[in-house]
């Protein structure tokens, strides 16, 4: 231990020479000199373990290279020298001898042994990061081991990337971001050149550590991480907080709404139909079907409302009748599916008739012999839809709205009220 | 060191040198080499004189190996190191240490402080392995014997196993496989990434998914944690990549998993990490343990095993992390002693009743101060004695038995009157945790009559610091973790150096300490 001969007197914490002589002073003195000679000690000798170990390692590993070298039997095909291969053959170099697969240190490794060589793949250690703080060049036309030192670099993590997103304005403090026109530390090994020095001409600005694709489990699908999350939510969801929330909330409102008629329209918490799809509603949903004799009042004031907005819609229509078509035409699953509004938005009436059309689009599919004839009035109705829609697009037979709804109010009607209530219950979860 | 401890399964009793091992050398130095080898007594007689010397140092008050006599007979107590010769009794000062070499040409000491190794002619310490292996695992463990406590079987020896095999089956993992990665933040999921950090960090559950503990291969259940872990671990491990992890596999797992108990968890929402430490544990212990995942296990309460006596799980998860408090109720007229055991799975600490406190003071709370609240000082309950009704009792919680990897939770998030807060407190931890005096076996044994072999099993190295920034509405998991003697900061994906300072000062949340036996 040279640190400690080169104190043979600890004399770490020395009181000042005009100092008076007090017995407490040099007491005090004594013992906080000796507390602090300790925790020095301990960590020097801590440090002296580690790096007298590790030199004495790499003397072995050394010494264990060329006696695999050395010995003829052995092939040079397997570089990972095991002290076995080679039975005879004594080598030795001025840190140690190689004696029958047993190696013997000579003299102290830390004197004769001035690199680091890895365990494993026996290269030397790099043993100065190439970047950062306490930054050296490393030796040019060495191989390092693989293993380098961490560096410590504002702004760039371990391994020399950075993690600070380009240009600035993408944060508050971003203004102050490092010049990026740093080199990447990060090539592969064997790259001899000091990253460090020079910046190679050929790259730009280091890039900030990318983020990836992850492949959702459930549903296979491609996605950036940091939205998986969010989409685990949408995919798997179901034991989610708000998916929870949400469906209870869907399942009061629905059935709030739909027993208390006098809030649907004005008063409801749901947001207030948008004009575009008010056509949708317009054509399905039909006041006059709600319990008539409940409230009046409510009933009479989206009458009027839809009145002044329908002409809108029906301008907008023209515009592609060929897309309204096309979906209209196909089967009733795709037109219900294609012109229902989301659940949420929907008003309670125009559920019941969406829910339907639905479950009948299913049923259809699925060839139920004995809801044929529970589907039959349906198909009507659909194709009174279909039929007004083609009436929008063409403008000869307007009809009035109300003649519509009253329609709708005919077809729709029979079964409407017990099948709506069951298939909200079977459709919200 | 220990765990390149690839002993040749010698019996305790007769001594050898360690046997050769490629890539190291077989002694410390030549003088020890030529001291070692010579005749068989010697050596016999060395390394019993140096457990001797060990067993000074370690297991007695330091005063003994500290005090010496000098030349002229005048008793010396110093603070600072005192060598003990290694083939005789005595102990001196660093000035005599050459003086009583010439005399008696021995040249071997040991050092009084840490029991290294001291060549006088190499004038330097040596580390020679047969002779630091016996130190490190006094050191560690108290005790010199082979047999570790109770996670030796998670340790299998590599010379026992058939080494062929493992040459064929396994692939060396590159030098640049660290283990130091980032995870991506997937969406407010850092409440995850410092969990699945400090479980990567962890040498028991490390060297369980590494030596293929749980078969993935023959895993049959859809989805498994278990098996999303040991892809991680093998990513992290054998892996050159520097870039981040992503832990879209456990996170699927998780929210696939529907465990009871558990279902409000998974969300896009930001959640409490030790809530989501408490699933993952439970779900590892269900997949890896006896009671598989379709077989509910019984207990109702999540959150705590009630019961004491299911030690029979082997799991991994029990095996790392749970330990087993013991609360003793004595009622104070008739002396009547109730006991009960649980088995825990985290130490939590309450700040706010501890800050209410006026013994305490707000300004510098510790951990050891607040476990000195739980499991030292004994509290008053509510309780009535059946023996003769009265209603005055003490409770005093003690642990019985200490995990391997201990985690201690500050509760930092309060609810109060309904709505949460969080505690800002400043309590400092230890990098060396003691936790001997909150066992039980202090309290049977006198204070003044300290147990240093037993104390020194129970001390635990801090491995892992799980640190939230911010507030309750906006805040952010970070975690630090040491590899060796680096301790790292882990912010989602990225990952920086840290300083002991740096991790010392931070507003720990979570802490996972592993007994130092293993670390």
């Amino acid at each position: 231990m040279s640190a400690n001969n080169s104190f043979p007197q600890k004399g770490l914490v020395v009181p000042a020479e005009d100092e008076k002589d007090d017995n407490m002073l040099g007491m005090t003195h004594a013992i906080l000199d000796d507390v602090f000679y300790n925790i020095i000690h301990d960590i020097v000798l801590q440090t002296h373990r580690e790096e007298k170990i590790a030199r004495a390692a790499s003397a072995a590993i050394i010494i264990q290279q060329r006696a695999t070298l050395a010995d003829p039997n052995n092939t040079h095909d397997s570089p990972s020298p095991v002290g076995e291969s080679t039975k005879a053959g004594k080598v030795e170099t001025e840190a140690a001898i190689y004696e029958n697969g047993t190696i013997y240190l000579k003299g102290n490794p830390l004197a004769t042994t001035s690199e680091l060589r890895c365990s494993k793949c026996g290269l030397p250690r790099l043993l100065h990061p190439t970047d950062g703080n306490g930054a050296r060049k490393p030796e040019s036309g060495v191989e390092y081991c693989k293993k380098r030192p961490f560096i410590d670099k504002p702004h760039h993590d371990i391994y020399g990337q950075t993690f600070q997103p380009e240009g600035p304005g993408r944060g508050k403090k971003k203004k102050d971001m490092v010049n990026p026109l740093k080199p990447k530390e990060d090539t592969p090994a064997g790259s001899q050149d000091s990253p460090a020095a020079s910046p190679p001409p050929g790259e730009g600005p280091q890039k900030p550590i990318p983020f990836p694709h992850a492949k959702c489990q459930h549903c296979g699908q491609f996605l950036p991480v940091r939205r998986m999350n969010g989409h685990m939510l949408k995919c798997i969801g179901g034991g989610g907080r708000n998916s929870s929330r949400d469906a209870l909330k869907k399942i009061q409102n629905g059935n709030g709404n739909g027993s208390q008629n006098g809030y649907a329209s004005g008063g409801s918490r749901h947001s207030t139909p948008a004009p575009s799809s008010q056509p949708n509603n317009k054509n399905r949903s039909s006041p006059n079907k709600r319990d008539p004799g409940e409230d009046f009042d409510s009933d009479s004031s989206p009458q009027k409302k839809q009145k002044k907005v329908i002409k809108k819609p029906l301008v907008k229509k023209l515009k592609a009748p060929g897309m309204m078509k096309s979906a209209s035409q196909h089967s009733a699953s795709g037109l219900s599916f294609e012109s229902k509004p989301p659940p949420s938005d929907v008003e309670p009436e125009e559920d019941d008739d969406d829910y339907w059309d639905r479950k009948a689009a299913l049923k259809n599919k699925k060839k139920n012999p004995i809801i044929k004839k529970v589907i039959k009035p349906v198909k009507k109705d659909e194709k009174n839809w279909v039929g007004k829609v083609k009436a929008d697009a063409k403008p000869p037979p307007i009809l009035p709205p109300d003649t519509i709804k009253v329609k709708l109010e005919v077809n729709g009607k029979p079964e409407s009220r017990e099948e709506s209530e069951s298939s909200q219950t079977l459709s919200s979860p | 060191m220990a765990s390149s401890g690839a002993v040749t399964p010698a019996s305790p009793k007769v001594v050898k040198i360690k046997a050769a091992q490629p890539g190291v050398a077989q002694f410390g130095c030549e003088h020890i080499q030529g001291f070692l080898t010579g005749p068989p007594e010697r050596l016999e007689k060395t390394i019993m004189h140096y457990k001797n010397c060990l067993r000074v140092i370690f297991d007695h008050t330091p005063i003994v190996p500290q005090t010496s006599k000098s030349s002229k007979g005048q008793v010396l107590t110093s603070l600072t190191p005192n060598y003990l010769c290694l083939q005789c009794s005595t102990t001196t000062t660093e000035h005599d240490c050459l003086e009583h070499g010439n005399e008696t040409s021995h040249r071997f000491y040991v050092e009084s402080k840490s029991g290294s190794l001291f060549c006088q002619m190499c004038n330097d310490f040596v580390w020679d392995p047969t002779l630091e292996e016996l130190r490190l695992r006094k050191d560690g463990t108290g005790s010199f014997s082979t047999k570790k406590r109770k996670q030796d079987e998670l340790f299998t020896d590599p010379s026992k196993e058939d080494a062929g095999v493992i040459l064929t089956n396994t692939v060396e993992a590159p030098c640049r496989a660290s283990g130091i990665r980032g995870i991506y933040n997937m969406g407010a999921t850092c409440y995850m990434n410092v969990i699945l950090q400090s479980f990567v960090h962890n040498p028991l559950l490390r060297n369980f998914y590494l030596s293929d503990g749980h078969k993935s291969k023959n895993c049959d259940y859809d989805h498994c944690m278990s098996c999303a872990m040991d892809e991680m671990f093998q990513d992290f491990y054998a892996q050159e990549s520097t870039s981040g992890y992503s832990a879209s596999n456990i996170l699927a797992s998780f929210w696939l998993s529907k465990r009871k108990g558990y279902e409000e968890l998974a969300s896009n929402k930001e959640q409490d990490a030790h809530e989501f430490f408490q699933f993952l544990t439970e779900e590892l212990h269900e997949i890896n343990g006896d009671g598989k995942p379709s077989s509910q296990q019984e207990n109702p309460s999540p959150k705590r095993l009630k019961t004491g006596n299911e030690t029979a799980c082997k799991c991994i998860v029990h095996q790392t992390f749970y330990g087993k408090l013991q609360s003793t109720i004595t009622c104070q007229n008739c002396g009547d002693i109730n006991s009960s055991v649980e088995s825990f799975l985290d130490l939590s600490l309450g700040l706010d009743m501890l800050s209410k406190k006026k013994s305490l003071k707000v300004s510098n709370l510790s951990v050891q101060k607040c476990l000195d609240e739980e499991y030292k000082n004994p509290e008053r309950c509510e309780y009535t004695c059946h023996a003769c009704g009265t209603q005055e009792a003490k409770k005093q919680l003690s642990i019985k038995s200490l995990p391997n990897v201990l985690c201690i939770q500050l509760k930092r998030f309060k609810q109060f009157n309904g709505s949460a807060s969080k505690i800002d407190t400043k309590v400092s931890f230890p990098l060396k945790l003691e936790m001997f005096p909150y066992t039980n076996r202090a309290r049977v044994q006198d204070s003044k009559q300290q147990n240093f072999e037993l104390a020194r099993g129970c001390t635990y190295d801090l491995q892992s610091v799980v640190v939230h920034v911010g507030n309750l509405e906006s805040g952010h998991y970070v975690s630090y973790s040491r590899v060796g003697n680096q301790w790292l900061k882990f912010n989602d994906h990225t990952v920086t150096l840290a300083s002991k300072s740096q991790v010392l000062n931070e507003q720990a949340f979570l802490l996972f300490y592993v007994i130092q036996s293993l670390a």
